[in-house]
């Protein structure tokens, strides 16, 4: 057991010790996410705000650990934007230390509709989608795993985007094909 | 995982230890939860963990509410070790750091700090 998860298991009886540290954690998990599945787009922040209607300098602010007055609407414009469903859930303390201790790049990434194996039959072979079993995190952004239709479209336009399809691979896929 | 220190001064004094200690409750909770953070995931994943300040290699930690802290520090500084120096122990009121000039401060205690590690710095205090 590593000495930070022992002062969590001694600290966290405390009331104010354990809602301070989730929050902070839940700050410093949503504004790493959004970089993480930024970068793996390949958007500058300039790209994710034309995919979601807003300025460059909101993502900018968005995109860091210290930012802490989140809304709902925000985040499922980007759960859009990103094509990937947005989870809100309450958690109780025990789940955090297991999150605390896993958060990294891996565990932050999520597959986009598009490439989501469940949904596509190309991908079979590919992993299954790895459900978050984390009980703690209150707001995720997950991938979709309900069993939906899908009728094929060349693209989806998200009602956020500025003249760009709000396909989150579309640069990836262009530079494949030229 | 990072390592932690915290600067110590010519009288031996861990003087971040005595600034933490002299917060509210609420206060230090929140340092402490950032300090743990900065620990854990280190600079590079963390978007806005460690910002830079006027002074060369010295970097200040955000730490809301009210007051805002705003505890600065260094990397390592010995080598390449996978280290943080806490330095100085700092506030924001109204746009003006709290001591005034604690970049400047925490600059000339880091010099202290490479020129002699073993007098000038210590393992992190953590304070609850």
């Amino acid at each position: 057991m590593s000495e930070l998860t022992k002062n969590f298991l001694a600290e966290f009886h405390d009331f104010e010790t354990r809602h301070i540290y989730a929050e902070n954690f839940l700050n410093t998990f949503i504004a790493t996410q959004l970089k993480v599945l930024r970068e793996e787009c390949e958007w500058t922040q300039q790209q994710l705000a034309a995919e979601t209607g807003m300025k460059q300098e909101r993502i900018s602010v968005l995109e860091d650990v210290n930012y802490d007055s989140w809304s709902l609407k925000t985040l499922k414009r980007f759960a859009r934007a990103f094509d990937l469903r947005l989870s809100v859930k309450f958690e109780s303390f025990g789940s955090f230390i297991t999150e605390y201790d896993r958060f990294s790049r891996k565990t932050l990434s999520r597959t986009p509709f598009k490439r989501d194996p469940v949904f596509h039959a190309e991908s079979a072979s590919a992993p299954m989608p790895s459900r978050d079993t984390s009980e703690n995190a209150t707001v995720l952004i997950q991938q979709k795993t309900e069993p939906i239709t899908v009728q094929p479209k060349p693209s989806v336009r998200s009602p956020y985007m500025k003249g760009r399809a709000a396909d989150p691979y579309r640069i990836l896929l262009e530079k494949e094909v030229s | 995982m990072w390592k932690l220190y915290d600067y110590v001064d010519d009288r031996n004094r861990n003087s971040f230890a005595e600034w933490t200690r002299g917060l509210q409750k609420i206060q230090r909770i929140k340092l402490r939860s950032k300090l743990d953070d900065l620990q854990k995931f280190g600079p590079e994943l963390p978007p806005g963990i460690l910002i830079k300040t006027e002074v060369e290699y010295i970097y200040k930690l955000k730490v809301q509410g009210n007051p805002k802290l705003r505890p600065m520090l260094c990397f390592g500084p010995v080598g390449n070790e996978k280290a943080f120096t806490l330095l100085i122990g700092a506030k924001e009121i109204s746009w003006d750091f709290v001591p005034q000039f604690a970049d400047t401060e925490a600059g000339i205690r880091r010099k202290k700090v490479l020129n002699n590690p073993n007098k000038h710095r210590k393992e992190h205090e953590r304070i609850n």
